[in-house]
């Protein structure tokens, strides 16, 4: 939620109000809003900049808000070295200019520019280190070996047809 | 009065089953949705993994919390291990065993399953005595690696040093609850091998392969998961503080083995044991099957605080089984 004290911030979608457990992770789309004493600030600058210096700068609509999606800023060399926890981290910043003469320590503008950063951190996406097609050939592979496994011991345990004869010496 | 004793020991217990389960399975999937939340510590499968549960599994905190350094035990850290046991006793005292006989949503769904085995036709098993005598032990040994695993997380084992973060919830993992239940909030993002590290994978892969033996067990055995489930060894150690019971009257006892007969878990002590009033074994979920399907007048009785709730009467047998 924006602050009405606060002359100028970035507020990221509430993205916990959806999930306890929420994590923002590569391939996401993120919602930024910029707000000025908590009214949305129209034509705002919104750049976001990843830790491989990957920068994108947006322009803000009616409601003060620009969509990015979180880029892919994670590549270790090799597989063993790749942590599902890692965190990437990105810089939030937005620029805003009020045409307005005032004072300020003696001298007079005509201008003011306002800035401000928030940082921000994710975590690689699920696809990148999870498969469905492993899970789901487990899964079925399993499925298929208990009811095979059932069914051969069920058959087992069938007692083979046995004609009685009781002229017919038993075999030994 | 004796007209509604007359009515409740006549009803079938199958059918007020049947329509409890269901409503507990929609409180426990989606009970978050209309800001349902019955508690953190609930003694049954609430799957943290579901978007909006309408409650939380015990066992889930249960291995967070013992992800502790043993130096801390004696600490507030310490102390939430105690008042999350205290909550799961607050809700686990009014169901006793029930909660898995007639709140969990994986016995539910193993339910479910049940009748539509029947309806397919196929016969069921139950297992050997000496097999079933052997099966019963792995729920304990679930439940004490359960413990053990993150206490080896957070302390040091000679020899092998500290586990990773990754054996964090290591039942969790395994069990069906977590790939299966968010299956209904329309996420299969369980139904994964997690390939980030060799301990992932290992336990994503017995996650799967535990789920593509649950569904497949659930169309041969009844109730097939329940009989290696930690939860039901860890309310058995408090099942004398349960308010609801279910108790025995030897003396009444024909041994027809009916009770028996209708146990989906297949406890033989139902009908064998004549001696102890109190025959609630760690396999039993109290759905009170054996009551209904009980011919003997007051043989077996369920109890709240000592009052009779629900009782085993011959009207009501040839009630039910007309």
């Amino acid at each position: 939620m924006a602050n009405e004290k606060v002359p100028f911030e970035i507020v990221p979608q509430v993205l916990w109000d959806d999930k306890f457990h929420i994590r923002t992770q590569t391939g996401d789309n993120i919602k930024l809003y910029a707000y000025s004493y908590g009214k949305p600030l129209e034509n705002a600058e919104i750049s976001v900049l990843s830790e491989q210096q990957w920068k994108k700068t947006m322009t803000a609509d009616k409601e003060g808000g620009v969509e990015f999606q979180m880029i892919r800023d994670y590549y270790p060399k090799d597989w063993a070295r790749f942590h599902r926890s890692h965190r990437s981290f990105m810089i939030f910043e937005a620029e805003y200019e009020v045409v307005e003469n005032g004072e300020y320590q003696g001298q007079s503008y005509n201008r003011r520019k306002m800035i401000t950063t928030m940082p921000w951190k994710y975590s690689p996406a699920q696809d990148d280190y999870a498969s469905y097609s492993a899970g789901l050939t487990v899964g079925a592979v399993f499925f298929v070996l208990t009811i095979g496994g059932v069914l051969f011991y069920r058959e087992r345990r069938r007692k083979p047809f046995l004609e009685l004869d009781f002229e017919k010496k038993p075999k030994k | 009065m004796n007209k509604i004793t007359k009515f409740v020991n006549n009803a079938s217990i199958k059918r007020f089953r049947f329509w409890f389960q269901i409503v507990a399975f929609f409180i426990i999937i989606y009970g978050g949705y209309a800001a349902i939340e019955i508690g953190e510590n609930l003694p049954t499968f609430a799957c943290p993994y579901l978007d909006k549960p309408g409650g939380t599994c015990f066992l889930m905190g249960l291995q967070h919390r013992f992800t502790l350094p043993f130096d801390q035990f004696i600490s507030f850290r310490g102390l939430a291990i105690i008042t999350s046991i205290l909550f799961f006793l607050a809700g686990f005292v009014f169901l006793n065993k029930a909660w898995c006989g007639y709140v969990c949503p994986i016995g539910t769904l193993q339910d479910w399953f049940t009748k539509i085995r029947q309806k397919l036709g196929i016969r069921y098993s139950n297992y050997s005595e000496k097999k079933f005598k052997k099966l019963k032990k792995i729920k304990y040994i679930l439940l004490a690696l359960l413990i053990l695993i993150p206490l080896g997380i957070a302390n040091s084992i000679p020899g092998v040093g500290k586990l990773s973060h990754d054996w964090g919830v290591p039942f969790c993992m395994v069990c069906p609850g977590r790939t299966v239940l968010p299956i209904f909030n329309g996420d299969f993002s369980q139904l994964t091998i997690d390939f980030s590290s060799k301990t992932k994978m290992v336990f994503t892969f017995l996650g799967m392969a535990v789920t593509g033996m649950f569904f497949a067990g659930a169309f041969y055995k009844k109730r097939f998961f329940c009989f290696f489930c930690p939860m039901s060894a860890f309310q058995f150690i408090f099942k004398k503080l349960g308010l609801l019971r279910l108790v025995k009257d030897g003396s009444k006892c024909t041994k027809c083995g009916d009770c028996y007969r209708a146990c989906d878990m297949g406890i033989r002590e139902i009908a064998d044991d004549v001696e102890n009033k109190d025959i609630v074994k760690d396999d039993c979920m109290m759905c009170f099957k054996c009551v209904a399907a009980c011919p003997e007048e007051g043989c077996l009785k369920v109890n709240f605080l000592s009052k009779t709730i629900y009782k085993a009467t011959e009207e009501g047998f040839y009630k039910r089984t007309k």
